[in-house]
């Protein structure tokens, strides 16, 4: 035998084995006590193998965001609260929109590729996450979705998170359904004039519609959708509703917050309920705003300007002293306010300026507030700022249980 | 003095001479007027349906030339109207029915002579809008109307281009759309 | 797509302006849209008469009381007052043509700005530069009567590129249509 080629060979079966050994560690969670084959002791004792820090679902200190700048291109990252630490990305496209199942687990993400980049073979589909290393569990192909900046309310789960509902607009609007249990879009409900969805009951949602109406569409006795409008309780040429306007998935409250501050609460259902609207501005002591030109007063403003503590039945806004048509330019002020009594409870400065709002939904909640370059873990009830991390251009962002 | 204020100084003064050259240029010429009901169309409609009413066809129907042609049936000039962007509109009555009929005779002509080839009234369409179309499959119910326009009026046949341009399956970028 | 903080813009301006001091760069940039744009609007830019000053003052909207008629490559040049992202004109286009690289959507949303030099209000498209990587230029977004996105024919934020190869948004255009009055 050449000795050569001999020592050689034992060299590549040795290499081998190391790549094989590490190839098993990437694969074996490190949570899992690992048990080597009697029979197939490793070659090479390692200290340490590579596996994926295991991830037990999102914890209600836990914000969740995808970015928004088109160069990255995309992505979800999940931030611990309590230690401003990146925790999780998973991958997505630019313009994607994305919601954790009830089990805080699994994540939905509703996104558009082409084939070749910008050009190609055009491929709309809902993306599964989920499991301890939150990998990719295959995709639903879906019939078209808007593709727009990152907006809250193009994508929701229905309460029990068993069908997704994706705004579309081809440009002609409408909802997909997904079963997420069988995998497959069941339906396209077509939402004229409309947009947005708010999800209610076990298939029912509701639209925001440019007539100033809610359209509401829910499932007839035959099984099939069938949408109806309610009355026109905005203007939207004069005061439009916001559409980061925000809805309680667990009550199905939801407050329809028009750029003056004026917020309409309604009760969604087959027939909806509107409660008396009542104004930011008011709650806070001053008069009420309006588009006047040269108006300067305080006002809802930012990306994501709105919060709400549902428990608590606490609106969080981002607020802004500015001229009219200015409503997502960033907030200096985050305004914490009785959403049943309509009062002002506190208002809290914001380090620099925000642009994005949440709150936790748990008994010791966390107030964050984003800008484009900063993510800051503020206490709702003191305003302290507990502490700040750098964050990528954020585009939307969701807590536990939204 | 200062570079910055030089640089403003050959800005402006090549403004001036590229207004004055611009008025001479073959092609060149000054700022659009715009009629009422032009500019109510631009504003409702004109974004997607296109400026001159043509847009990317498979998304969006192209009005130019094509919608004189849905007053070829009773049906179709109802549709028109019917149709929840056009009924829903924020426009009013009166405009309303001066957008559609700029809309069919003069983006869309020709409209080929026939029963249901006059202009609306403001009562019609007052009451057409009040019917919009927001039960119906909106896709399917056009494909009907449009095939019985197509069997009055040969010249329609660009109206069925219109379809789901980006359902799975379909191609990005080709020539069509 | 970033957005630019309004607030200090005009600190950024200032150094922007004192930064282009090639006078061959900004001749070879008019010289480029005389070309290209055998359209290219003659605006009845008058400067406010002095006596009319306060009236002028309390016309328009808060946007054009802020804004300029002379350069397109800051986000208070009047015709921006509805638009959102980056500006073609810093990009290597125009208001009213795409950089190479890119194609213009036949789609848009038309908004109308009021030009402060004669206090009129005028159609303008916002027209989008697709197919090229974000140019991540002069990022802007103004919503002067911008409206939400269930009424899309005036949303700035849905990506107007329908009818191009992809929604890979490069840049937006702001293109005149016509005075609206």
């Amino acid at each position: 035998m050449n000795p050569i080629a001999h020592k050689a060979g034992r060299v590549a079966v040795g290499a081998a084995g190391l790549l094989m050994s590490i190839a098993a560690g990437i694969g074996a969670p490190t949570w899992a006590a690992q048990q080597p084959a009697a029979a197939d002791a490793p070659p090479v004792l390692q200290s340490e193998t590579a596996g994926v820090t295991p991830f037990a679902g999102l914890t209600p200190h836990e914000l969740s965001y995808n970015t928004l700048d088109g160069l990255t291109g995309g992505g979800i990252r999940v931030i611990d609260g309590d230690t401003a630490k990146l925790i999780a990305t998973v991958y997505s496209s630019q313009y994607a929109n994305f919601a954790w199942a009830p089990d805080h687990r699994t994540l939905y993400v509703s996104e558009t590729y082409w084939t070749l980049g910008n050009r190609g073979q055009r491929e709309d589909v809902l993306s599964i996450y989920g499991g301890p290393a939150l990998s990719n569990e295959g995709e639903i192909p879906l019939p078209g979705r808007l593709i727009s900046d990152p907006k809250t309310n193009t994508f929701a789960l229905s309460p029990d998170g068993r069908y997704a509902y994706d705004y579309t607009f081809q440009p002609a609007p409408g909802v997909s359904v997904t079963d997420l249990n069988a995998r497959k879009v069941v339906t396209s409900v077509e939402i004229p004039g409309c947009g947005l969805v708010f999800p209610f009951g076990k298939r029912g949602f509701a639209s925001l519609c440019a007539d100033g109406s809610l359209a509401v569409a829910d499932l007839d006795r035959q099984g099939k959708y069938s949408v109806h409008r309610t009355k026109r309780f905005f203007d939207i040429m004069k005061d439009p509703v916001m559409d980061e306007s925000v809805a309680d998935r667990g009550s199905g409250l939801a407050l329809f917050i028009t750029n003056d501050g004026w917020v309409h609460p309604v009760q969604l259902g087959d027939a909806p309920r509107f409660d008396p609207a009542w104004s930011i501005e008011v709650a806070a002591g001053l008069s009420p705003a309006t588009s006047t030109v040269g108006q300067i007063t305080w006002r809802p403003s930012g990306q994501v300007p709105f919060a709400y503590d549902a428990p608590r039945r606490r609106l969080f806004a981002l607020m802004r002293e500015d001229s009219p048509w200015n409503n997502e330019k960033a907030g200096s002020e985050i305004w914490v306010l009785d959403a049943r009594h309509h009062r002002l409870l506190h208002r809290w400065p914001v380090p620099e300026s925000a642009l994005l709002v949440a709150i936790t939904p748990d008994a010791h909640p966390l107030l964050f507030a984003l800008s484009q370059e900063w993510l800051w873990v503020m206490d709702p009830d003191s305003g302290a700022v507990l502490r700040a991390t750098e964050i990528v251009t954020p585009g939307l962002v969701r807590v536990r249980g939204e | 003095m200062s570079a910055r204020v030089a640089l403003r100084l050959v800005l402006f003064g090549l403004l001036g001479v590229a207004t004055a050259a611009a008025a001479n240029e073959p092609g060149g010429h000054p700022v659009s007027q715009l009629m009422p009901v032009q500019v109510a169309y631009l504003t409702s409609c004109g974004g997607c349906h296109g400026i001159e009413g043509i847009s990317a066809p498979r998304a969006v129907p192209t009005l130019r030339h094509l919608t004189g042609s849905f007053l070829c049936t009773p049906e179709g000039r109802q549709f028109i109207v019917r149709i929840p962007d056009v009924a829903l509109s924020n426009l009013s009555d009166q405009m309303l029915t001066r957008v559609m009929n700029w809309v069919v005779f003069d983006l869309g002509a020709p409209v080929p002579a026939g029963n249901a080839a006059r202009r609306y009234t403001v009562a019609e369409v007052a009451r057409l809008r009040r019917e919009p179309l927001t039960q119906t499959g909106l896709t399917p119910y056009r494909e009907r109307v449009v095939a019985r326009v197509q069997a009055r009026c040969a010249a329609a046949a660009g109206l069925s281009v219109y379809g789901a341009a980006y359902g799975p399956g379909v191609k990005s970028g080709s020539p069509k759309s | 797509m970033k957005r630019l903080d309004v607030d200090n813009l005009g600190e950024r301006l200032t150094r922007r302006l004192a930064g282009r001091l090639s006078r061959r760069s900004a001749l070879a940039r008019l010289g480029a849209v005389l070309v290209a744009a055998p359209a290219f609007p003659l605006l009845p830019v008058q400067r406010a008469r002095a006596a009319d000053a306060g009236a002028v003052a309390q016309q328009g909207t808060d946007f054009s009381r802020a804004a300029q008629t002379h350069d397109d490559t800051a986000c208070n040049y009047w015709r921006y007052c509805g638009i959102d992202g980056n500006l073609c004109s810093c990009c290597g286009g125009s208001t009213h043509s795409c950089p190479p690289g890119s194609q213009p959507s036949p789609t848009s949303w038309i908004g109308s700005c009021v030009n402060p030099g004669d206090q009129r209000s005028y159609l303008v498209a916002y027209r989008d530069c697709c197919g090229a990587k974000e140019c991540n230029k002069c990022s802007c977004l103004n919503t002067d009567h911008a409206m939400p996105i269930y009424r899309p024919q005036a949303n700035n934020h849905i990506i107007w590129c329908f009818g191009t190869q992809s929604f890979e948004y490069h840049c937006s255009m702001a293109v005149l249509v016509g005075l609206a009055e």
